[in-house]
């Protein structure tokens, strides 16, 4: 938690880019908003897990793990890209298959929740509407 | 798209990756302070497997440990430790079943009943584990403090001791050189 702060602190990014507090994880954080979140899992999530992952290169379980949030962070990056295409829709589909399909075995206590089914419908309303920010207020 | 992000996201970075201060997830009664320190035997994920525990019931183990150290009102004042102790029931009905079982049968204090024993005798149980103890302790005059550590050999000694002969001045100089700092 602490290198994740060190990275959201030391990372210059666009002024466009949703802001996430620097003492995420902290009560005092507040609520962390949906554009938070996105800004969280695509940019500063990949950078902290990947330079822990290079300090711990022989922990294979935590290469495991990087790879199962980098199916989150592809089809969350996909998913909120702002121009899709049939492809585009396939790719977040695998990708999302991929990280449910894997939750489980990588942690066996982890019971699925509603949200886990409801992230394949995603899918169909890329494919019905189009991009999300079409369609999604 | 916000069963993604403030969901699946939210729920992964959280609740798997455990990016979240413990401080954070305390329950109402953890975030009191603690009266004592106590070894709990701590849940792993082979026993969890075979007790059928989701992570919510695991986590729960550790917030009902912390429900039974959590600091009761003064032992003068018999109406503010019944409702305390009314609340501490109400706090672990809040909890699952499975938790519950597993805190009392590690805490040996599991209730002779049949047919069947419900969340409701679970919470009892612990409930009168923890007024044994808090009376145990009265009785013998003896005070416990967040910086002592009391083991389960020791609590168990207390509470028999005190239910079989009590206010015995050996017992009370045992536990005395048995309380360490933690």
């Amino acid at each position: 938690l602490q290198h994740l702060r060190e990275v959201i602190c030391d990372t210059t990014t666009p002024s466009w880019l949703g802001l996430v507090p620097s003492n995420f994880g902290n009560v005092a954080a507040g609520t962390i908003k949906a554009d938070e979140w996105q800004s969280l899992i695509t940019v500063y999530l990949p950078i902290t897990l990947i330079s822990l992952w290079e300090m711990e290169t022989g922990d294979s379980s935590f290469k495991l793990i990087l790879d199962h949030t980098m199916d989150l962070v592809s089809a969350v990056y996909i998913a909120c890209a702002w121009t899709m295409s049939s492809e585009q829709a396939k790719e977040y589909c695998l990708s999302i298959a991929s990280y449910v399909g894997n939750l489980k075995h990588i942690y066996p206590m982890f019971d699925p929740w509603p949200n886990h089914h409801a992230s394949f419908h995603i899918y169909d309303y890329l494919v019905l509407l189009g991009l999300v920010h079409s369609w999604w207020f | 798209m916000h069963c993604i992000l403030e969901g699946l996201v939210q729920h992964h970075v959280r609740s798997l990756l455990g990016l979240t201060p413990k401080k954070s997830k305390s329950s109402t009664a953890s975030a009191s302070t603690s009266a004592f320190h106590y070894n709990f035997q701590k849940i792993d994920s082979e026993t969890a497997a075979a007790l059928s525990m989701s992570m919510k019931e695991i986590a729960q183990v550790s917030s009902i440990h912390a429900l039974l150290v959590a600091q009761a009102p003064s032992d003068e004042d018999t109406t503010r430790i019944a409702t305390y102790m009314e609340k501490l029931t109400d706090s672990l009905l809040h909890r699952n079943m499975r938790p519950l079982r597993f805190v009392c049968q590690s805490l040996h204090c599991v209730p002779i009943k049949n047919p069947r024993l419900l969340k409701g005798d679970y919470a009892m149980a612990l409930v009168q584990w923890v007024s044994i103890l808090s009376t145990s302790f009265t009785l013998l005059n003896l005070s416990h403090s967040a910086n002592q550590t009391l083991s389960p050999v020791l609590v168990k000694f207390v509470v028999n001791s005190v239910l079989k002969k009590p206010c015995s001045t050996f017992v009370r100089l045992f536990v005395i050189l048995q309380l360490r700092p933690g």
